[in-house]
């Protein structure tokens, strides 16, 4: 729990250091895609912090590449490696 | 984005021989002695080659192109919306393939061979916190540390190969040719693989940042040989020195600069490999970093990339620790989904662009030859 509050004043700080140091450069739109990436990887962090259990994409993206990858293991005659 | 960031060709050489050499550097001779054996100095060669051809094709995708980085290819290619997409695709697969993939390589390194006891986590999170500092300030900043570093990198791996001479027994090499063709090609593949198909995405990030255009295809070419070079000579010393044994390791340049003993005295130096290591793998980390910094930026119609960099860096350290859950894991989806990926991303992408690419131009061609006789006809 500690680490997940840590993380969460972390993120805090850096959206104050950011938006600080950005002054008025920095317009609605990119206001709003800072908040947004950033929620998204303080948030993970957070429930991996807490021991909330979360689907890894990499599961996916292995599911995705894997008939490709079997193609080229056929075609280099590798199978088996 | 700041257009004012600029760096020399002879910067883009030695940010391309870093991009290289990368990671391939430690780990790279232990893959190809596993499917090639003693042959796995031819198969480097052959990697060597197809890189050459391959980065000589990224170079005709820069020429039909001139002026444009990869983001602003696709749309011209594809239209906004499907070159949107293919954009997208490539960014974020990049993305989320290969930096946090390097800062675990990273963190695995040091867990298993120097600081046993120190949790990967916050190597992952010193590494990641550097790659945000440096993609934060600006690819001229890099490029700058990239001069400032190479020749230390040089000097060490010169030394380095060097004091192993004494080690080398030329039997080690036979037979050769051991191996057909395809086996010494699929070899190769892993090679190209890390080193070659994905130094497309550094297109991403120098495309108009180059102060000397003209020097910089041969410079991105030379860097991309002159790094292949130097991992052809790790993989042939650690034939010579180690042989087929080079394959039971997970590191084996870390164990051949263990091995060094010259009268007793220089001996133990397996640190300077590390300090290589570091070197290497953070400018693999930055480059990538930077590129999908800029890409999601040019997909996303925003004028400061700059915004973009300390949210997305702390999603890489979150991938980094948790998209392997093991070494046995990390080692599948080294295969099954990166080889994959940079095919897609180093072969098959810029193919068809070149092909839509000629396709396109012909039309025009084509087009202006029937317009010309009535534009004449009205004139």
């Amino acid at each position: 729990m500690i680490a997940a509050i840590f993380i969460f004043l972390s993120g805090v700080l850096v959206t104050w250091i950011e938006f600080r140091r950005a002054g008025r450069q920095i317009n609605r739109k990119e206001q709003i895609l800072f908040l947004f990436i950033l929620g998204i990887g303080i948030g993970l962090s957070m429930l991996k912090a807490i021991g909330v259990p979360i689907p890894n994409p990499m599961d996916f993206a292995i599911a995705f590449y894997h008939p490709f990858y079997d193609l080229l293991i056929e075609f280099f005659g590798q199978k088996g490696s | 984005m700041n257009q004012e960031e600029k760096i020399s060709s002879y910067q883009l050489l030695l940010l391309a021989t870093f991009f290289t050499v990368g990671s391939s550097i430690l780990e790279l001779p232990s893959t190809l002695v596993t499917i090639a054996e003693q042959d796995a100095w031819i198969a480097m060669l052959l990697g060597i080659a197809i890189s050459a051809i391959m980065v000589g094709l990224y170079l005709l995708l820069i020429r039909q192109y001139p002026g444009k980085n990869l983001h602003q290819i696709n749309e011209a290619v594809f239209g906004r919306k499907i070159g949107g997409i293919v954009s997208f695709y490539l960014t974020a697969m990049t993305f989320f393939l290969g930096p946090p993939t390097v800062i675990y390589y990273l963190g695995r390194f040091l867990s298993i061979q120097i600081m046993v006891e120190t949790p990967a986590s916050s190597t992952h999170l010193l590494y990641g916190l550097l790659a945000i500092f440096a993609v934060a300030l600006g690819i001229e900043v890099i490029a700058r540390v990239a001069e400032i570093l190479f020749p230390i990198f040089f000097i060490l791996y010169l030394g380095l190969m060097l004091l192993l001479i004494p080690l080398v027994e030329f039997e080690r090499l036979q037979p050769v040719f051991e191996h057909d063709f395809k086996t010494l090609l699929w070899a190769s593949i892993f090679y190209v693989q890390f080193s070659c198909f994905p130094i497309i995405i550094m297109l991403t990030s120098f495309q108009g940042k180059v102060t000397q255009q003209k020097k910089a295809p041969k410079a991105f070419f030379l860097g991309n040989f002159f790094g292949g070079s130097i991992l052809f000579i790790t993989t042939l010393i650690s034939v010579l020195v180690l042989g087929k044994l080079t394959a039971l390791f997970n590191f084996p340049s870390y164990v051949l600069a263990q091995k060094i003993n010259v009268g007793d005295f220089i001996q133990r130096i397996e640190m300077v490999i590390t300090v290589m290591w570091f070197i290497t793998l953070f400018f693999k980390l930055v480059l990538y970093f930077d590129s999908a910094v800029v890409g999601f930026a040019e997909i996303l119609k925003i004028k400061n990339h700059r915004f973009l960099v300390v949210p997305l860096g702390i999603l890489i350290i979150y991938f980094s620790l948790t998209n392997f859950p093991n070494d046995v894991y990390q080692l599948n989806q080294d295969k099954t989904t990166w080889i994959p990926h940079s095919f897609f991303l180093g072969v098959l992408y810029p193919i068809v662009v070149l092909i839509i690419g000629f396709v396109q131009g012909k039309l025009k061609e084509k087009r202006k030859g029937i317009h010309r006789p009535s534009e004449s006809k009205g004139g």
